[in-house]
C-alpha cells in the first residue's frame, strides 16, 4: 500500500509541466540517436549527457528515463530498416524484422515492435514498482561480505556469459578491472596507475570509456571496412497499419516476452542477449508456422522486443534498489547519478524519495509518450536512418569528443578517449565482449571497497566469505555460473567430433 | 541473402575475396597476428601493472588488505588471460589467409589524425574549428570525397554546438587562443 502512495507521489512530481517538458524532451532526443545505426543505448545515454550537466537532478533523471526507454524503440528502427542492431538486444529483434521489412512488412514490424514495447515497459515498469522495495528490504541485510560476493557474481556471469570465449570475456574484466584500479587508493591515498599524470588522480571516467569503446572503436572498425562495405535500408512501404492477424498473432507474444525479460534483466547477469535469445526460442517453438522463422515472421519480432523492453526495466532494480549496474546502460547512468553526488541503493529511497518515485513514474508516462510519437512518426525516423554514413560517424565522432573534453575541461581526457578507442577497434576486430569491460571498470572499485571492509570486520580471515551464508551462496553461484558454459561448451564440442567421426 | 547486402554490424562480415563468413568462423578465422598480438598485449599490460605496483608501500595492518592486492590480483589475471590465448592460438590451426577479414588501414590513421588534432590544438584553435576539421576527416575517412563540402557542414555543427553549449547550457568550450591574439 505505501507503495502505491510513493507513486502516486512520483507521478505528482513527473506529471508537472516542467517535467513533463523534459520528458518529453527526453524520449524524442532518445529515440532519434537510439535510431541512428550503430548506436546503441548505452552510447546514446553516454552522448546526452552533457545536455543534462546544468539540470536539476530530479529534471535530470527524468530526461534520462526518457532517454533510456526511448533509445530502445530507435534501437528497433534501425534493427528493423537497415540491419544494424547496434546493441545486443536488438539483435533478435533484426532478424525477424528486417527480413520481414524485405518481404515489404516493414511498417508491421515496427509496430508490433513499437506497441510491444509499451506493452512490456509498461508490465516490466509495474513490476519495477514492486520489485524495487522488496530488493531494497533484502538489501538491507545484506553487509560488505555479501555486496562483495554479489559483484563477483554479477562480474564473472558477464564474462562467461558473453562473448565466445571464457578467455576473451575474462580479458576483458581484466581490463575493465585495470582502468578502474587507475587513480587514488581510497583507503590510503596513494596512486595507484597514474603514472606521474596528475589528471589521473580521479581516475578514469567511465563515461570516456564508454564512449571511447562504443562511439571512437565502432567507427574505427566500420571505418576501417567501409572500403567494402555498403549498406543497404529498405523503405517502408504499403499499409502501415497491423492487420487483425497480426494483432492475433502478437498479444502473446508479447506477453511472454514481457514475463521473460523481467526477471532475467533484474538479476545480476543481466543483458538483454539472454531474454531476447529466449524469446525468440520459446515463440519459434510455440509457433504456428514455424517454417516461416527466418522470413519473417511477426512473432519473432513481437517477443524479443518485449522481452528487451521489460528487461530494461528489470535492469533498473538492482540499480536503484541495490546500486548494481548490471548491464552497460546501468554502469553509465549509475554514473549520471554520483556525478549529482547521489547513491543509488537502499538509503535512497529513504532519503530521496521524490527522486525515485519522481524518476519511476517518468517511465510510465515515458512509455506512453513514445507510444504517442512512434507510430505516426515512423516517417520521421525513416529519413533519419539515410544519413549518409560519412556524416553520421563524423557526427558521433564530434559528439564523443564533445562529450569526453566537457567532461573535466581537459585534453587528456580525449586522449584516453583515442586510446581507449583502439582498444575497442582491437576488441571489435577479435570479437572481445565490451560489457565486461565497463562493468569491470565501475564494479571493480566497489567490489574491491567492500572486500577490504569485509576483511577489516573479519579480522583479516577469508574465511569470512564462506560463513556467511548469503555470502557463501553467491560466491557458489558465481563459481557455476563462471564454469557452466565452459563445461557446456566442451560438451558440444565433443558430440561434434563424435557426430564427424562416425559419418 | 542476397549477395549484395552486406551489413555493418555485429554480424557476418565478408572477406577481401567476397565469400561470407559465418558468426562461428569469425572466432577461428581472425588472422593470427591480430590474436597474438592482443595476448602479448595483454600480457605486456600485466607487467606494467605489477611493475608499479611494486612501488607502492604497504602500510602495516593485521586486519586488512592494502592497496597492493587488487593490482596484482589484475596483473595476475591478466598475464593468465594472456597466456591461455596464446595457448588457444598455438593449439588451434593456422587461419587460412584468404579467411582475413579485410581492412583498410588509412581510415584509423585518419581518424585518429582528427582526435590528434583535436588534444593537441584545440586551446589554440577553438572548439568550432577544430570540431570541423575533425568532421571533414571522419566524413573522409569513410570514402566522402568532397572535403570544402564536409569542412562547411563540420564547422556548422561545431558553431551549433558552441553556441548551444556555452550560452545555453552554461558550460565553457574554447574559443581559441589564435583568434584572441588576433583581436577577433
Amino acid at each position: 500500500m505505501d507503495t502505491i502512495f510513493a507513486l502516486l507521489d512520483g507521478f505528482a512530481v513527473a506529471l508537472t509541466p516542467y517535467h513533463l517538458m523534459w520528458a518529453l524532451l527526453g524520449v524524442t532526443l532518445g529515440t532519434a540517436i537510439g535510431a541512428l545505426p550503430g548506436i546503441g543505448t548505452p552510447l546514446t545515454v553516454a552522448l546526452l549527457l552533457p545536455v543534462t550537466y546544468n539540470l536539476d537532478p530530479t529534471s535530470a533523471f527524468i530526461m534520462f528515463a526518457g532517454i533510456y526507454y526511448g533509445s530502445q524503440y530507435g534501437g528497433s528502427t534501425a534493427s528493423i530498416l537497415l540491419n544494424t542492431p547496434g546493441e545486443a538486444g536488438a539483435m533478435m529483434t533484426a532478424i525477424e524484422g528486417h527480413a520481414m521489412a524485405k518481404r515489404g512488412r516493414g511498417a508491421q514490424a515496427l509496430a508490433t515492435a513499437a506497441i510491444g514495447s509499451f506493452v512490456a515497459g509498461t508490465l516490466g515498469t509495474i513490476a519495477l514498482t514492486f520489485v524495487a522495495p522488496t530488493m531494497v528490504k533484502v538489501a538491507l541485510l545484506f553487509g560488505p561480505a555479501e555486496y562483495f560476493a554479489l559483484l563477483v557474481l554479477a562480474l564473472t556471469t558477464v564474462s562467461a556469459i558473453m562473448g565466445g570465449s571464457l578467455v576473451k570475456g575474462l580479458a576483458s574484466l581484466f581490463l575493465g578491472l585495470t582502468l578502474g584500479a587507475v587513480g587514488l587508493d581510497p583507503q590510503t591515498g596513494q596512486a595507484r596507475l597514474t603514472f606521474g599524470l596528475q589528471e589521473l588522480l580521479d581516475g578514469i571516467d567511465t563515461i570516456i570509456v564508454a564512449v571511447g569503446l562504443f562511439a571512437v572503436g565502432e567507427a574505427l572498425y566500420v571505418g576501417a571496412r567501409s572500403k567494402y562495405a555498403k549498406d543497404e535500408i529498405v523503405a517502408v512501404k504499403g499499409s502501415i497499419w497491423m492487420s487483425k492477424s497480426d494483432w492475433a498473432r502478437s498479444w502473446r507474444p508479447w506477453l511472454r516476452g514481457a514475463l521473460i525479460g523481467f526477471p532475467i534483466g533484474s538479476m545480476p547477469a543481466g543483458g538483454a542477449e539472454i531474454p531476447t535469445i529466449l524469446s525468440y526460442a520459446t515463440e519459434r517453438r510455440l509457433a504456428r508456422n514455424q517454417a516461416e522463422f527466418g522470413q519473417g515472421a511477426i512473432e519473432g519480432v513481437a517477443g524479443p522486443e518485449a522481452a528487451n523492453n521489460a528487461s530494461a526495466a528489470g535492469v533498473l532494480a538492482p540499480l536503484l534498489a541495490l546500486g548494481l549496474p548490471t548491464s552497460s546502460t546501468a554502469a553509465i547512468l549509475l554514473v549520471a547519478f554520483q556525478q549529482y553526488g547521489i547513491q543509488p541503493g537502499p538509503l535512497l529511497f529513504d532519503t530521496r524519495p521524490d527522486l525515485v518515485w519522481g524518476l519511476i513514474a517518468s517511465l510510465y508516462v515515458g512509455n506512453v509518450l513514445l507510444l504517442v510519437l512512434n507510430l505516426p512518426l515512423v516517417g520521421l525516423w525513416v529519413r533519419l536512418l539515410s544519413v549518409p554514413r560519412d556524416w553520421l560517424y563524423a557526427g558521433i565522432l564530434v559528439l564523443a569528443t564533445l562529450g569526453a573534453y566537457t567532461l573535466n575541461g581537459n585534453t587528456v581526457d580525449v586522449v584516453i578517449l583515442w586510446v581507449i578507442g583502439l582498444m575497442g577497434f582491437a576488441m571489435r576486430m577479435l570479437d572481445v565482449p565490451v560489457a565486461p569491460c565497463i562493468l569491470g571498470l565501475i564494479l571493480g572499485p566497489m567490489a574491491e571497497d567492500h572486500l577490504r571492509r569485509a576483511m577489516s570486520i573479519g579480522q583479516g580471515n577469508p574465511l569470512i566469505f564462506l560463513e556467511h551464508p548469503i555470502s557463501a551462496a553467491l560466491l557458489l553461484l558465481s563459481a557455476a555460473l563462471a564454469v557452466t558454459p565452459v563445461i557446456l561448451r566442451r560438451r558440444k564440442a565433443a558430440a561434434v567430433r563424435r557426430a564427424t567421426a562416425e559419418s | 541473402m542476397p549477395d549484395k547486402a552486406v551489413k555493418w554490424g555485429p554480424s557476418p562480415d565478408k572477406t577481401a575475396n567476397g565469400r561470407t563468413l559465418g558468426r562461428a568462423e569469425m572466432v577461428i578465422n581472425r588472422p593470427l597476428a591480430w590474436n597474438a598480438g592482443f595476448a602479448v598485449a595483454l600480457l605486456i599490460a600485466a607487467g606494467i601493472v605489477a611493475l608499479d605496483t611494486m612501488r607502492l608501500r604497504v602500510p602495516f595492518s593485521y586486519d586488512s588488505i592494502g592497496p597492493t592486492f587488487l593490482p596484482y590480483f589484475v596483473a595476475i589475471g591478466l598475464g593468465c588471460c594472456g597466456s591461455a590465448w596464446l595457448v588457444n592460438i598455438l593449439m588451434r590451426r593456422r587461419p587460412d589467409a584468404s579467411d582475413v577479414v579485410a581492412i583498410d588501414r588509412s581510415p584509423i590513421l585518419i581518424i585518429s589524425l582528427g582526435l590528434i588534432i583535436q588534444f593537441t590544438l584545440i586551446d589554440t584553435l577553438g572548439w568550432i574549428v577544430v570540431a570541423g576539421i575533425q568532421f571533414a576527416l571522419v566524413s573522409r575517412a569513410f570514402q566522402s570525397a568532397r572535403y570544402l563540402r564536409d569542412l562547411l557542414v563540420g564547422l556548422a555543427m561545431g558553431a551549433v554546438i558552441f553556441v548551444a553549449f556555452n550560452f545555453g547550457l552554461g558550460l565553457n568550450l574554447p574559443a581559441g587562443t589564435l583568434f584572441r591574439s588576433l583581436g577577433l
